[in-house]
Order: structure tokens, then sequence, then C-alpha cells
């Protein structure tokens, strides 16, 4: 089981896309431009990000713009290439709906088109790929200087070393790695197989449709896979504060970007030696020790 | 035991079971999350985690937005549920209806409330669409966005003055239900004007009524947040909402409960003050 994080665009934003655009291999000025251009010349602000109280926004820097611009997450948070992520952020937002900061799942409002292009989890996209398949286009994320940055949310299983019936839980996994298990779950709960399967018949349209963006960006030539927050422990939310406020004071409070990189850098630093939390992909490996910001 | 050790030992059985229920559910959580918030990692007593609510930066604006609705909120609420506490005292025709009418938000939770208003005032809300089709807007007006602090505060003073005016209006009520006919009688008979009775009689006997009723509604303000959650999001916040984030999103229940010590200061505070200021002399007491 995998999942990940892809763009839902309307087909009523096609149009608006800069000339000469790919759109499976947009980069982050493209995808400004056409965010530019959908406002300038709808007269609405028609990009949406999931920045609610429930949204996953944080993902979205710690996966996809920061790695994207750094080619790191967190020994990269305050370099000049990171903080040139952040000035694209600053400068994408009044492009944005601004409602974007009570947003939680995309899907609500792209069906009800108040957004018609949204960056979020295929989980959080799926009803609007479900409900109206053939109004809707699945994207990979766009690439920044240093690679198309995705954050892939892979499911592992495992068997404690303790447990009491470890053939049965054996049974039970070479269960959910069947291709029919897997179709199933991803009909379910949107998480998509990770054994090449095919989509059989019976596999919606909407589905499908998010599962070729999934595989177009995993196998992009820039692709830059960004892992999952690792080792943090409890101070993964922690973690995550650190990169919404940053969002805040940069982009909602229009702070200076480098001092707030410089504050927010001391606040990483200590939540990473706090929880001793080695490096984890894209930044390079730390050996035992806790990640260090540069 | 004789019958006269019974009736002096009976109070005291009656209250058992509040007592228990109160200590068990209100006093008991109330000392363990005040220890959380000055408990530190290795066992010991900290600071920490206050140093880490005052510095945070949704700190001070978080303040500010409380103590602002509670301002507005509140006086907000007592004029309107003084107004429909009278108008079902006047026994007016079909007055019981409208009490029914005025108490039906007591029975929507505080995030059902939240949710029914953004859905008012979101972009493709019924608001919006209401203007459109009535030839009043060409594409809709954007009330929930983070820049528009005042749409925001407006939404949620609104979707608060709707939830919760009923409980004050019912207290009000029952307050103006124990003021003896006698005393506007009297007052008819001094030929006051229907202003000097609601001025001069009927607050001043109302203010037990109304003490109780903002102790309650301010404590209640103070704990607000699922409202703003729902209507806001990330674009206003409060104590409580921080609270609820520190616990829920980021899992810090130590900061948490360091929100949580200061929301009960300033509601034990608040409680006090209205208190002192409002006592009744026993000569006016009904």
């Amino acid at each position: 089981m995998q999942a990940t994080y892809i763009v839902a665009a309307n087909k009523k934003a096609l149009p608006f896309l800069p000339a000469g655009a790919d759109v499976n291999a947009l980069t982050y000025a493209q995808y400004l431009q056409w965010a530019k251009n959908v406002k300038e010349k709808t007269g609405q602000a028609k990009f949406g990000f999931p920045a609610g109280a429930s949204g996953l926004m944080h993902r979205f820097f710690q996966g996809f713009l920061v790695p994207a611009y750094s080619g790191g997450v967190v020994t990269t948070f305050a370099n000049d290439d990171a903080a040139a992520g952040w000035k694209w952020m600053v400068d994408v937002w009044p492009y944005v709906n601004p409602q974007s900061t009570t947003y939680g799942f995309m899907q609500e409002q792209l069906l009800s088109e108040e957004v018609w292009v949204a960056w979020d989890h295929v989980a959080r996209l799926k009803d609007a790929f479900e409900n109206k398949p053939n109004d809707f286009v699945a994207l990979p994320v766009p690439a920044g200087p240093k690679g198309r940055a995705f954050m892939p949310v892979v499911a592992g299983l495992a068997i404690p070393k303790t447990a009491n019936n470890v053939n049965g839980a054996k049974a039970l996994i070479s269960y959910l790695t069947e291709p029919k298990t897997q179709i199933t779950t991803l009909r379910e709960v949107g998480f998509f197989p990770f054994t090449n399967v095919d989509y059989p018949g019976y596999v919606s349209p909407g589905f499908k449709l998010e599962g070729e963006a999934v595989t177009k960006q995993a196998n992009s030539k820039d692709a830059l896979p960004a892992l999952l927050p690792q080792g943090l422990g409890a101070k993964g939310g922690d973690f995550n504060k650190v990169y919404l406020d940053t969002f805040k004071r940069i982009v909602l409070n229009n702070e200076d970007i480098k001092k707030v990189l410089g504050d927010q850098k001391k606040i990483l630093q200590t939540v990473m030696t706090d929880a001793k939390a080695p490096c984890w992909s894209p930044d390079p490996s730390s050996g035992d020790k806790p990640c260090e910001v540069k | 035991m004789t019958r006269r050790h019974w009736q002096q030992v009976t109070p005291y059985l009656l209250l058992l079971p509040s007592t228990i229920f109160i200590l068990i559910f209100f006093s008991y959580p109330m000392v363990e999350s005040f220890a959380l918030a000055f408990r530190a990692d290795d066992g010991g007593w900290t600071l920490k985690h206050f140093e880490a609510m005052v510095t945070d930066v949704a700190f001070v604006p978080a303040v500010c937005t409380t103590l602002l609705l509670v301002v507005i909120i509140i006086p907000v609420q007592f004029v309107l549920a003084l107004i429909m506490a009278l108008l079902i005292q006047a026994k007016l025709k079909f007055s019981s209806i409208f009490l029914y009418i005025y108490s039906i938000p007591l029975g929507i939770s505080e995030l059902a409330a939240g949710i029914v208003w953004f859905a008012l005032f979101t972009e493709r809300g019924y608001l919006n669409s209401i203007l459109i089709n009535l030839g009043l807007l060409n594409t809709p007006f954007i009330f929930l966005s983070y820049q528009n602090t005042v749409w925001l505060i407006s939404a949620v003073v609104l979707a608060e003055a709707w939830r919760a005016t009923s409980i004050v209006m019912i207290i009000l009520v029952a307050g103006l239900q124990s003021i003896p006919n006698e005393y506007l009688e009297a007052a008819d008979v001094f030929g006051a004007s229907p202003w000097d009775k609601v001025w001069r009689v009927i607050l001043p006997l109302l203010k037990p009524s109304l003490q109780v009723a903002l102790i309650l509604r301010t404590i209640l303000a103070f704990q607000v947040f699922a409202v703003v959650l729902a209507v806001t999001g990330r674009g206003l916040t409060l104590l409580a909402a921080e609270a609820y984030l520190w616990y829920n999103t980021y899992r810090n229940p130590n900061v948490a409960a360091a929100l949580a010590t200061l929301i009960m200061v300033l509601s034990i505070a608040s409680t006090m003050i209205y208190l002192w200021g409002l006592r009744t002399p026993e000569e006016q007491s009904l």
C-alpha cells in the first residue's frame, strides 16, 4: 500500500497553462505563471492549498517545496535555496484562494469549483476524481531546481519478534499483498498498489487517473523522493509546527524570509536534538547523531 | 439510628453523588492538567512549557482575539437575550412558540453550529448564492479570507450569538418569572413608562440572574473554539483553539495544559470580578 500527494486540475484551467508547458512535467515557475494567468484572466483566485486546521499543508513544505528547491528537508532548512522556495510561496500566494486557510480536504473545493487546481493527498482528492472523472486531470507535482520532490507514503508491514502466531501473521501479509487485495484497498481507501498490477475494468476511472499520475510522478526523470519524517517519535507534532509557523510568518504575516528562517532554524534544531532523530532521505545520513540544520 | 439522626444525615447523602461526580470528572482532571503544565520530561518541575506557550508565534494574537471576542460577544448576547426574554414575558399571542424557536440552537453542538455558519459564509455558500441570485453580486464575495479580519470576527460573533444566546435567555426568563407582579403593579400605579419599568425595576431585581448568566457565558466564551476553527480555519486563533492544536496537532500535552491553566486563571479572575461587581446587597434581594 502506498500513497502520495499529487495535483488535481479542473479541465477548465488547462487553457490557461503557460505556453510550452508540459502538463505532466511542470516546474514551480510554470505553476506560478499558471496560477497568475488564471487569476488575471478570470478575475478569481482558482488555485488552492489545504492550509486549514485539518489540512496537510506542512507536508507540502516538508516533502515538496523545500526539498525541490534545496535538495534537503532539515539540513538545508535555512539556506539560500530554501529561501528561494519560500519566496516562490510568497509569490504564488496572491493567486491562491485566500480561503485556503480554511481548507482541509481539497476534493470539496474542487467539486464545488471554488478552486480549479489544488495540491493534496490522493486520499483527499479521491472524491473529485471519483465523482467527476471527466472534469478533472491528475498531474504530477511541479519540479524545482533540485528535482521533482515528492513524499511517498509507504505502508510497511512487520511482525514483532514476540508475536504469538508468526505463521498466521505471514499468511495475513501474503493476503494483504495479493494484487486482488491491493485493488480492494485502493477502491476502499485510496492507497495504491506498490507492486505492478493491471487495473481491472471494475476499478473506477477516477482511481485509474490518480494511479497513473502517481506512477508518472514516481517514475519521472527528475524524481526526488523525500521520505516521511522519521525517528521523531512524540516530537512529530513539534516538527510539523516549525514548518507551519514558518509558513504563517513568511506568507501570512509577510515577515522577512531570512529572519524567519534564522529564528525557526533554532527551534527545528531543538526538536531534532530532543528527539535524537538522525537525518532521513533526501538529507545526507548523519549516522546515529541527530540531524543538524546547517 | 434515630429519625432525627437520619434527618441530619440525609442532606449530605443527597449531596454525595454529585460531589463524587465533581471530584472524579472535574477536580481530578483539573489537578492533573495543572500538574502537567509544570511537569518536565525527567519528572521534575519546570516553567519551560509556559515559556514555549508565551514565545509561540500564535500566543499574542490568540490572547487578543479571545479577549476581543469576549468583549464583543457578551454585550451583544445580553442585549439580545434580554429582549427575547422580555418578549416571552410580555405574554403576547404565541409567545410560548418564541421560547421553543429561541431554544433550538441549544440542542446543536458547537462544531455543528460552526459548520452550519461555514456553509453560509463560504465562497460557494448559501449567502453568496442568494446574493448572486438576487442580482446584488456578480461574483461571489470572499467573506472568510484570512486577510479580512473584520469579516472573520463578524462571522464568529454572528455564529456565537446565534448559538449561545438562548442559554442566557433561559436564565433571564427564569429570573423574570421570579419577580413578583406587585413590584410592576406598584410601578404602574406611580405612572412609570415601560422603559422606566425595565431600567428601574426589572433590571435591578434581575441582577442575581444576570450575575449567574454573565459568569456562565464568560467562562464558556473563554472555552469557545470549535466554531472559530470551523468558520475561520487558521485565519483566527483563540487560546482554547491553540490548546486544542497543541494537544491534537502538535502532540504536546504539556503546552496544551499550560494554555488550559491560563484559561482557568482567566475564568476564575472574571468570575471574581462579576461576584464582586454585581453583588446584591441584602436589602435588595427578593
